[in-house]
């Protein structure tokens, strides 16, 4: 068992090592060393986040966090069956400010990209049009998503009545009745 | 691949430092920090090592303002170095 030493270190040092090391194995267990309640925490929520089991011992050195990692596949396999559907409805994430709505939005399609459960679809509604045509700052990672198999939905309605019909850049056209009928078989729907 | 990733202190100079690039002609992509930098809600920017240098101008320039800069590599396995500071 891989042992790492994080006493001394301040926060986030030993949840950053501990991740590192967890992401060199496939499986198997690392024990690590901490003096301080807050590491303690954070490595038990790193290890609760990523689905790992943990037990913690304390003696004389410090607090041994023990993290056992897993193989894979078993849940992975489980959530790929899942049928997300994402429903974006405008270019900006959230309410408040427009300019850190679209920064959080550019954020958020970059994400999409680098989780390994992707959604099967994402549908774009009313300004979120505007993320799939000509200037969009989120193109590249669309296209990345679809590169990956994620089916990219424009609301034809809605690019008509912002003159973008022409300007679709990644993804197809749709309509209503094919975009109710994406939510309606989705295992889950989320609206942005 | 590899890639460069940019932070910042704030989120300010992050959307900043983006519109300053796009007007420097600079290809850039905002991205949430990668957790391995930092556990909380940041936003940082994602370009290529050639776009470095004019990063550099403009920072002398003080037109924008940043943090850290690290070299991200994005194979099977995704790997982070910091360059600076």
């Amino acid at each position: 068992m891989k042992k790492i030493d994080c006493r001394g270190l301040a926060c986030p040092k030993p949840v950053i090592m501990t991740k590192k090391e967890l992401d060199n194995i496939n499986s198997g267990e690392i024990e690590v060393l901490v003096d301080n309640e807050g590491a303690r925490e954070n490595l038990s929520k790193l290890a609760q986040n990523y689905g790992y089991e943990y037990r913690v011992l304390e003696d004389v050195e410090g607090i041994h966090v023990i993290i056992k990692k897993l193989e894979k596949c078993n849940t992975t396999d489980l959530k790929d069956n899942g049928n997300i559907v994402i429903v974006i409805t405008s270019d900006t994430l959230g309410h408040g400010d427009d300019v850190l709505g679209r920064t959080l939005m550019k954020s958020y399609v970059y994400s999409l990209t680098e989780v390994e459960e992707k959604p099967k679809t994402i549908i774009f509604i009313n300004a979120g049009v505007k993320l799939t045509t000509e200037g969009s700052d989120v193109l590249e990672s669309l296209k990345v998503l679809e590169q990956h198999g994620v089916e990219i939905l424009s609301c034809g309605t809605c690019l008509n009545f912002y003159n973008l019909s022409d300007k679709l850049k990644v993804g197809t056209v749709s309509n209503m009745y094919t975009i109710v009928e994406k939510m309606h078989r989705a295992t889950n729907t989320i609206k942005i | 691949m590899e890639y460069i990733i940019i932070t910042f202190e704030s989120t300010n100079f992050a959307i900043q430092a983006e519109a300053a690039l796009k007007n420097s002609d600079v290809n850039v992509q905002i991205i949430p920090t990668p957790r391995e930098i930092t556990l909380s809600c940041g936003i940082s920017i994602l370009t290529s090592e050639e776009n470095l240098s004019k990063i550099d101008k403009l920072v002398n320039e003080g037109k924008i303002r940043i943090k850290e800069v690290y070299r991200y590599i994005k194979d099977d396995v995704k790997k982070l170095e910091r360059l600076r500071p």
